[in-house]
């Protein structure tokens, strides 16, 4: 194993502590959403602070839990499905 | 059909002189002639000046094979760019075949590019099929064929719209020009075109080839297919079609469905696939609106994701060649093993996604930047959407479940990766972030001109990039559980192509072969049958006539019997006498007649 | 203004071809002098072919009368762009063949070889003279050549397959030459007084106006009865005799069936409409477009039908079925392209044509399979010759840059010039067909693994006499792909329009 590689075993040990700076710099990203801000709307609610925030938060929230819950189970089939026929 | 020019030498020929001497090379010393094309070709692309040069007879018409300008250039810049970095990380691949097809596949794309008219973009058209579809089935396994096969038939039938359209064309038009179509006066041959054009830029719902053969590919064949195929279909596209309302609106449907599907997959290389998918749609969704600024943004996004997306697909190439198989259920805890190839690819995870520093970053936000300037509102979101998803999917789930999700997997035998294709990504990667840090790298080649620059370095830019993608890896961590990729098929478009593919066998070829065989029998129910009973009557009024004394039927069933013998050992005279009291009759009714 | 050339160079093909068979028994003791003799003839044959070529290509037509039978039937041959087209052809194919025949029937250890090398020059001969024929006289006398002494070759394993092959090869063709052709031919005397063939142009034909004028009807029967007729042709209803006539060995099916054979029978079509009626007059009765229907209806279907065949030779069987019914239906189109195309086809058709039947007749005498199915992973064995079946299979299907795609081209862009759209879907349709029947047997050779068979591991490539013809014709239908000049110049002085 290389020297990368057990540097990375080492951050892999931490997961605790790079989750919390992880979270850390998201407030951080909130607080500064409310000084910069764009000039001008280009969708109507851009001007609210934190709102590409909960734009990614819900987004990404929606689409795992829509897909893998509710679509997957309908679409999906044995991983050797199509093998049996064409 | 030589390209002879003034001073420009077509790309396409180092690849095609190559695939065709490659053969005759014995030993190993020629595996250093693959970089030869390529470095000719970024050279050839770099120094020429923009023109029309290479103008060829053949089948009566005049075909244009290079017709230089900024559009072409770009896009042709690009091509050699990857066509050098992929042949870079197929040095170590011993099988020559592979080789030339590939060089087949890319001199088909350089074909293509500088096309100047439609005959000359239809036949590189065909080479580029022909190429990919053996570097799909050079994989040599039982999927791989089957795919092989079906990409073939697929592409086979894409490329029968263009040509269609383009017959339909000169018709009407009289010219295979290929230039510009004015939006709102497009003709049924022009959509029969632009649907050639959709099938291999995958559109949806014609898309589901791209997810049934890309993963099937090759580890390096899969690399060179990811770039060209659909990029040369977004310059054909962009170049004859933008400004068409459906494109906009159909490449929107792209980003997003892209996505979803991304998220629901297991084999990395098919999330892969899909992604392209979504990528092209930014690009289509460009095209359509047809401002300069989406425009320039959709050549933008080409270039650049043609670089991180040969990363994306070096990178899981390393994970099949090492561990042998991509799927994500059965990789995990490997990255204290494979560090390098995570670094590489987590810098090409970024790109796509947008984080600034990387080059997706000064590509993406101009597509939809110049989306929200065009009013197209809800455009603009489906892309933001897509990149919610980009990163979730391929930056985020793909490359944790690939490399982390289990506890450290020493156990999985890992082959040695050679050091050319490290050589590779680390290229691809180094351009990547040159990219992001100089933007205008990019953008002084960029075709259209845009009443004002776009600066994607700006406070507000990186703070929004940042934020939509800290907080969609939130929503991955809340829900890192549920998104655990299972081993299952997830039934797409293709499901209805199988359908019709088998249908057709069924329905119609079957029942004709049947009526077939049924026919084959009718000339000896109907036409012996016919000339025994006639020949038969002949006989029988011959032997009446010289001798009544014998039994009348035990004579003829005689004669039938021998009459048979002589049909079936195909003695003649009798059809030539036969043939003569025919003519006669013939003849007393045409005297009738005339 | 084309000029007419009274010699009896014209003869020389043909003279050749008839005592080349004489010389083949004469050397029937001594193999190898024997088959030097049917080299030699197929290399004398071209060379007399050949020597015709420049006259042709500056707009002369070569003619001489041979017999002067009764006012208005002689045996005359003549010499034009068409006739090239197939008498270079064949006589340059028969060289081919010859080798491939070396290989095969030895190989297999056939029987009666003299008789074949016999019977397989006759019909070059009858194919030569239906080539240079300059009235429907001569025309259906070498057609009648043709036919009988391929009668033995389909027939030559003399078993019960190859009997009632055969009975239903001879049938067929004998039945529509005598119930259809000969009337044909009478009526054409009795509405003219002459049987000769308009040499020149394709506008004017045999029928001059009046005639047409005051008799349509009895105009019209006898172009169907030509075209009916004309069995060779395997338009369907009258289709069946070809993949019967899979029977035979497969170099007869190569040769004779693949170019000689069919291509008489597309060539005299050919000749009927282009010399014979005329495009004028073939429009004037709307006898094109019912023809072109019937050509149409024939390739759509018997794609369909070959996508169900897993005997190599039956489905290249449906394939020439198809392939014949561009030719006839380019030609019955009546625009420039299309006309032009069709003729091109003869030449391509037969190249990329006899390269594919080259190719299973390989596959049969180093492996013994015949079924499509049992060949998985043979292509590794027998690279060549999958190889060369590949591009084979290209030029079928009218991929660039093989020969197949230039002349479809030309009859798919003369469809379109005649406004004929549902004709021209059938071409794309069949294109799409083609790769559907033909690309399974290549990837299925090269990228599946090998079945159950005990004797994979033997196989190699069928000897090289019958390895370099195959590979020699696939590099010309390249060639002729990249430069289709070669006989597009036959073409175009022929039919310009």
């Amino acid at each position: 194993m290389s020297l990368f590689g057990m540097l990375l075993n080492w951050l892999r040990a931490r997961t605790r502590v790079i989750a919390v700076l992880f979270f850390l710099g998201l407030a951080g990203l909130v607080v500064a959403n409310v000084f910069v801000r764009p000039h001008e709307a280009e969708y109507v609610f851009d001007i609210y602070p934190g709102f590409w925030a909960v734009f990614g938060l819900i987004g990404g929230l929606a689409m795992v839990i829509i897909m893998k819950k509710i679509v997957q189970p309908m679409i999906s089939r044995g991983d050797d499905y199509y093998d049996r026929n064409s | 059909m030589i390209a002879t020019a003034s001073g420009f030498v077509h790309p396409t020929l180092g690849f095609y002189a190559l695939a065709l001497i490659l053969p005759f090379l014995p030993g190993k010393g020629w595996k250093w002639l693959l970089l030869v094309p390529p470095l000719v070709a970024i050279w050839s692309v770099m120094t020429i000046e923009p023109g029309l040069y290479g103008q060829v007879s053949y089948l009566g018409q005049t075909l244009l094979l290079g017709r230089v300008d900024k559009l072409s250039l770009i896009f042709a810049q690009v091509f050699a760019v990857m066509s050098l970095i992929g042949m870079v990380y197929a040095l170590h691949v011993d099988d020559k075949l592979q080789h030339i097809m590939a060089c087949v596949y890319v001199g088909g794309a350089f074909g293509c590019t500088f096309a100047g008219d439609l005959l000359t973009l239809f036949i590189f058209w065909e080479f580029m099929s022909i190429g990919s579809t053996f570097l799909i089935w050079l994989a040599r396994n039982e999927r791989s064929t089957k795919a092989g096969f079906r990409y073939f038939l697929y592409h086979t039938i894409g490329g029968l719209f263009l040509l269609v359209g383009l017959l339909m064309r000169y018709k009407a038009v009289g010219s295979f020009a290929f230039d510009h179509v004015d939006p709102s006066q497009m003709m049924l041959y022009d959509w029969m075109i632009m649907l050639g054009f959709c099938v291999n830029a995958a559109v949806v719902p014609l898309h589901a080839w791209l997810p049934d053969a890309y993963p099937e590919g090759t580890v390096t064949g899969s690399v060179f297919m990811c770039a060209f195929t659909t990029k040369t279909a977004v310059y054909v596209l962009l170049r004859g079609f933008h400004g068409v309302e459906v494109l906009a609106i159909a490449g929107t449907v792209m980003c997003v469905y892209g996505v979803l599907y991304a998220c629901i997959e297991n084999n990395a290389r098919r999330i892969l696939s899909y992604h392209i998918v979504s990528q092209v749609g930014y690009m289509v969704a460009g095209i359509g609106i047809g401002t300069a600024m989406t425009m320039n943004g959709a050549v933008a996004h080409a270039y650049a994701h043609i670089l991180y997306k040969g990363l994306l697909f070096m990178g899981t190439g390393c994970l099949l060649y090492a561990a042998g198989t991509t799927k994500l259920d059965q990789l995990g805890g490997l990255v204290h093993r494979l560090p390098w190839v995570m670094v590489l690819y987590m810098v090409a995870a970024l790109s796509i996604s947008g984080m600034p520093l990387f080059n997706g970053f000064i590509s993406k936000t101009m597509t939809i930047t110049g989306a929200a300037e065009a009013h197209r509102t809800w455009l603009a979101i489906g892309m933001e959407v897509a990149a919610v998803g980009t990163f979730l999917s391929v930056g985020i789930k793909l490359p944790y479940f690939a490399f982390w999700a289990k506890p450290a997997n020493n156990t999985m035998e890992l082959k040695p990766i050679p050091a050319n294709m490290y050589v590779a990504m680390a290229m691809g990667a180094a351009l990547c972030i040159a990219q992001g840090l100089y933007p205008d790298m990019l953008y002084r080649y960029l075709p259209f001109e845009m009443e004002e620059m776009y600066h994607p370095w700006t406070t507000w830019h990186v703070l929004q990039a940042l934020l939509l993608l800290g907080f969609s890896g939130l929503a991955f961590y809340i829900t890192r559980d549920i998104i655990t990729p299972h081993a299952k098929t997830n039934l797409d478009f293709d499901f209805f192509y199988r359908l019709i593919g088998r249908g057709v066998l069924a329905l119609v070829s079957k029942p004709l072969a049947w009526i077939d065989d049924r026919w084959t029998e009718a000339y000896r129910v109907v036409g012996l049958g016919g000339l025994l009973t006639l020949a038969r009557g002949t006989v029988w009024f011959d032997t009446k006539g010289i001798d009544t004394v014998v039994d009348g039927s035990a004579y003829t069933v005689q004669n039938v019997g021998v009459l048979g013998a002589k049909v079936q050992s195909g003695r003649l005279q009798d059809y030539l006498g036969l043939a003569a009291a025919l003519a006669l009759g013939i003849f007393a009714l045409v005297w009738y007649l005339a | 203004m084309t000029g007419i050339i009274e010699s009896a160079r014209v003869l020389l093909p043909v003279a050749v071809t008839l005592v080349a068979p004489l010389f083949i028994w004469l050397n029937r003791g001594n193999i190898n002098r024997r088959e030097a003799v049917s080299f030699i003839g197929g290399a004398l044959t071209f060379a007399s072919v050949l020597s015709l070529a420049p006259q042709v290509l500056n707009g002369n037509i070569w003619k001489y009368t041979l017999f002067d039978i009764m006012p208005g039937i002689t045996v005359t041959f003549c010499a034009d762009g068409l006739s090239l087209i197939f008498g270079l052809v064949a006589s340059f194919l028969w060289m081919f063949a010859t080798s491939y025949n070396i290989g095969y029937m030895r190989s297999l250890d056939e029987h009666a070889q003299t008789r074949y090398y016999v019977c397989f020059a006759v019909a070059i001969f009858g194919a030569e003279g239906v080539a240079l024929s300059a009235n429907v006289f001569t025309l259906y006398l070498f057609y009648e050549v043709i036919t009988v002494f391929t009668y033995p070759l389909v027939a030559h394993h003399q078993d019960n397959e190859g009997f009632t092959g055969a009975r239903k090869y001879i049938v067929y063709l004998m039945g529509t030459s005598k119930l259809f052709l000969l009337p044909a031919m009478v009526m054409t005397y009795v509405l003219l007084g002459t049987l000769d063939f308009h040499l020149g142009d394709v506008v004017t034909g045999m029928f001059p106006p009046d005639v047409v004028a005051a008799h349509p009807l009895a105009v019209t029967i006898t172009y169907v009865l030509y075209i009916a007729g004309i069995g060779k042709a395997a338009l369907m209803p009258f289709h069946n005799w070809l993949p019967s006539a899979m029977v035979a060995p497969t170099p007869v099916s190569a040769l004779l069936h693949a170019v000689a054979v069919v291509k008489a029978g597309v060539f005299c079509v050919c000749r009927i409409i282009l010399s014979g009626f005329g495009v004028d007059v073939m429009h004037q009765l709307n006898l094109g477009l019912p023809t072109a229907y019937v050509a149409a209806f024939t390739l759509t279907v018997a794609s369909f039908i070959a996508l169900t065949k897993d005997d190599l030779k039956a489905r290249l069987a449906y394939s020439t079925v198809a392939q014949l019914s561009y030719i006839v239906c380019g030609v019955a189109l009546l625009t420039p392209m299309a006309v032009q195309g069709g003729m091109a086809h003869i030449a391509h058709h037969a190249f990329s044509k006899i390269t594919l039947f080259f190719a299973a007749g390989a596959i049969y005498v180093a492996t013994h399979l015949k079924k499509i199915s049992l060949m998985d992973g043979l292509g590794r064995k027998m690279p060549w010759t999958f190889g060369a079946f590949a591009i084979g299979s290209l030029s079928m299907i009218g991929m660039p840059p093989v020969c197949g795609f230039v002349s479809k081209w030309y009859i798919v862009n003369g469809a379109l010039q005649a406004g004929q759209i549902v004709i021209f879907s059938a071409f794309m349709l069949s294109t799409a067909l083609n790769a559907g029947y033909f690309v399974p047997i290549i990837y299925r050779a090269f990228f599946r693994a090998p079945g159950p068979d005990p004797h994979y591991e033997h196989y190699k490539e069928a000897p090289l006499t019958m390895v370099i013809p195959l590979c020699t014709t696939g590099l010309i239908s390249v060639v002729l792909g990249l430069y289709p000049a070669l006989f597009m110049d036959f073409v175009r002085v022929f039919g310009k329009f």
